[in-house]
């Protein structure tokens, strides 16, 4: 398995199991977060304390994954690594969806 | 050695073995045949000599009896030796050497003959010496023939050499019993009548020779009774009896011989019995010989019978090695031929050529039921192969369309893309372009406004390849249209109006887009999630420009912000796309930002086609080849 999904406090958090979220795992990264949101998952959580490196199509998963859930619920990130916060500030992605610092944060901000 | 050359070799040893064997014994018979009847022949010409000698012996005797007596018990001898003499000679042909001995025997005889009939009827002592030494002479000289007669080389027959040797032995004995019969009648004859000193000489020699005879005849007949006590059947011949009821008169004649005390009833009994024992003696001689000549047939007749039975066995044993290497071949090899035939067909993909043998044998039908599903997988494979083949040139050639129509696409996405370098009112433009693939995602313009200003933009679609080629193209419409149709707008104004109307469900886009009017000598900008423009100042150092925005197509209702920097001349304003600072090495390690800006700044005046150069081989090397991952786009507008 690419990802690992997991539900806690009614939040699904995926978390890849890859270290690079690049153009070869975007689609899928894509799939699994869409197949949630299709699923029933309102309140989405990517977990990418153990991604370094992610690109512009990757980016591209997330923002289709937020556009998806629009006001469905709320999709959100988590344990973002320097070399992709650079991107997501560059991108302004803090607009797009929720940036937390860690899982336990984003829980009881998503949740609330 | 072939398993055909060995079993042909094997068979064919086998049948020369058993052609041979037949072949040899049959020789063996024919030669051991041939021996026997040259044998025969020989016995027979000794038979016939010891019976001339028993005859001439008989007739000698008879005119012995017929001088001393008056009358002869066997009065037709004489004739009788003469007629075997005659035909004796005429049996032998002209060249053997015998027949001058019978010749000389048969001359010898007459004048033998003539001599003692002028001495008869009294004959003188030195008359009847000098006859018995010619007769004797004479058998001498038969006897000698008929030992030196030539014998086979072969090991004769041990019954039938028995049969003739107690024939021999009976003849011998026959022989001396006469001998001494006519050397005592004259004994006595000449004894009665003469007392002349030759006379008594001859009484006396003739008185040592019958004692030496008398032996010999005893000797001989003691010879012969163990022979003929030992022979099988008709042969066995009571020569002891003989011997029994001869010799006691014999020995008491003798002994009355010196003094003349013989009594006439004693010496009629002797003549009778002596008689007696050469007629037995002879008569079994004449059964013996005649059981021989029907044991010598019976013996060629017995190698003949093994002759014609093995001459048949050789050919029944050729005939059967023919059959047996006939039936093999038939049977084993050609059938053994058909299957290799067909396992080369087979192996040259000729599966129609290749029937099955319809009378093979069981053993190597079940073998061609495996070839007939051989030759069914082989059509099969073939067939497959060919469809695989037809399928295979389907795709090649859609491929080749397709690289094509990539190639079609590729030039129309070049010709969007402004000449560079291009010198404007204010500067030089420079462009390096490097699409990852035939299409790319990356594209720019430059555009001079009606008053001088330049507008350039740089887009980066997210992905590379054809999708993102055909949103780069709309893209680059999109922007090229909304900047040249509103000269007047701020270029936040007009990247905002793009933003909103780019479709949904289309994907999102960096952007930056410049703005330069020469104359303020001033640059204003916006960044839309593309990396942050540098800007080389011409006395040296460099400014990075901009926080970042969002991309184009993510949220339609974005605001954007426009920045300005001076464009001082000598200044060098940078735009990148990240496939330059995202470019991995195989450590997947990222060329980075720093790298770049230390490329950028290494030498502030170096010619911008020379920087791009060496960018490029820092890439390449960076990658450890020169095909990158993603498209590169570096654009220089150089403030003049």
């Amino acid at each position: 398995m690419l990802f690992d999904a997991r539900t806690q406090s009614g939040v699904t958090i995926v978390t890849p199991a890859a270290t690079r979220l690049d153009a070869a795992t975007a689609p899928a990264l894509r799939d699994t977060l869409l197949g949630r949101i299709e699923q029933g998952a309102h309140l989405l959580l990517l977990d990418l304390s153990g991604v370094a490196f992610l690109d512009s199509s990757a980016l591209g998963a997330l923002i289709a994954t937020a556009k998806r859930m629009g006001p469905l619920g709320r999709f959100g990130v988590s344990g973002v690594q320097p070399a992709v916060a650079r991107l997501f500030a560059l991108t302004h992605m803090d607009r797009v969806f929720s940036i937390h610092p860690s899982t336990e944060a984003a829980l009881s901000r998503l949740t609330a | 050695m072939t398993l055909r050359g060995t079993l042909n070799v094997l068979i064919g040893l086998l049948g020369l073995g058993l052609v041979s064997f037949s072949a040899s014994t049959a020789f063996v018979a024919a030669r051991t045949g041939s021996a026997l009847s040259a044998e025969t022949a020989v016995e027979q010409d000794r038979t016939a000599i010891a019976e001339l000698v028993t005859l001439l012996r008989m007739a000698d005797l008879s005119m012995v009896e017929q001088a001393v007596l008056g009358t002869s018990s066997r009065p037709d001898s004489a004739i009788r030796a003469t007629q075997a003499l005659q035909d004796l000679r005429g049996h032998l042909a002209p060249d053997r050497p015998e027949r001058a001995v019978i010749d000389a025997v048969a001359g010898s005889l007459l004048r033998n003959a003539t001599a003692l009939a002028s001495a008869l009827p009294a004959p003188e002592a030195p008359a009847l010496d000098t006859w018995q030494r010619g007769l004797d002479a004479q058998y001498r000289a038969l006897e000698r023939l008929s030992d030196t007669a030539p014998r086979s080389v072969l090991p004769p027959d041990p019954e039938w050499r028995a049969i003739i040797d107690l024939r021999d032995a009976c003849l011998r004995a026959s022989g001396e019993l006469i001998r001494a019969r006519i050397r005592i009648e004259l004994r006595l004859a000449s004894g009665l009548n003469d007392n002349s000193p030759a006379a008594r000489a001859f009484v006396r020699r003739q008185s040592q020779l019958i004692a030496t005879e008398a032996g010999a005849s005893a000797a001989a007949l003691r010879l012969a009774a163990p022979m003929a006590a030992s022979a099988a059947g008709p042969a066995r011949i009571a020569l002891g009896q003989i011997a029994s009821f001869y010799q006691p008169d014999e020995v008491a004649l003798l002994a009355a011989l010196p003094a003349n005390g013989i009594t006439p009833a004693a010496l009629a009994a002797w003549r009778e019995r002596s008689g007696l024992a050469i007629d037995q003696l002879t008569q079994a001689a004449a059964t013996l010989t005649a059981l021989a000549a029907e044991q010598a047939d019976e013996s060629l007749s017995r190698q003949n019978r093994v002759f014609w039975l093995f001459c048949l066995a050789t050919l029944a044993s050729a005939a059967l090695t023919g059959v047996a290497l006939s039936t093999l071949s038939r049977r084993l090899f050609q059938p053994l031929r058909h299957v290799q035939t067909r396992l080369a067909l087979i192996e040259a993909n000729r599966f129609d050529a290749a029937p099955a043998q319809t009378d093979a044998p069981p053993e190597l039908a079940a073998l061609h039921a495996s070839l007939d599903r051989l030759c069914d997988q082989g059509t099969r494979r073939d067939r497959m192969q060919h469809e695989l083949a037809r399928l295979s040139d389907r795709v090649v050639a859609a491929n080749r369309q397709m690289l094509e129509d990539l190639e079609a696409a590729a030039r129309v996405q070049h010709a969007q893309l402004p000449a560079a370098p291009r010198n404007f009112p204010g500067g030089v433009f420079h462009a390096l372009f490097r699409p990852s693939r035939v299409v790319a995602g990356d594209t720019y313009d430059f555009l001079v406004l009606p008053d001088g200003r330049i507008r350039l933009f740089q887009i980066d679609v997210s992905g590379h390849g054809a999708p993102a080629a055909l949103v780069s193209i709309a893209s680059h419409i999109a922007l090229k249209q909304a900047l040249a149709a509103a000269p007047d707008d701020p270029l936040a104004v007009i990247v905002a109006r793009v933003n909103r109307d780019w479709a949904d469900d289309l994907p999102y886009f960096t952007l930056v887009a410049i703005e330069i009017d020469p104359a303020a000598r001033r640059a204003d900008f916006v960044q839309c999630g593309h990396p942050p423009l540098l800007r080389l100042v011409a006395g040296g150092g460099f400014e990075t420009l901009g926080q970042g925005g969002l991309p184009i197509g993510v949220l339609p209702d974005a605001g954007f912000a426009t920045l300005s920097c001076p464009f001082n001349p000598g200044d060098r304003l940078v735009l990148a796309t990240d496939g330059v600072t995202e470019t991995a090495d195989p450590e997947h390690r990222l060329f980075g930002d720093d790298r770049f800006r230390d490329l950028l700044t290494f030498r502030p005046h170096e010619p911008v086609p020379r920087l791009f150069d060496r960018i490029e081989r820092a890439l390449w090397d960076w990658r450890g080849s020169e095909i990158l991952d993603d498209d590169i786009t570096i654009l220089v507008l150089e403030a003049a």
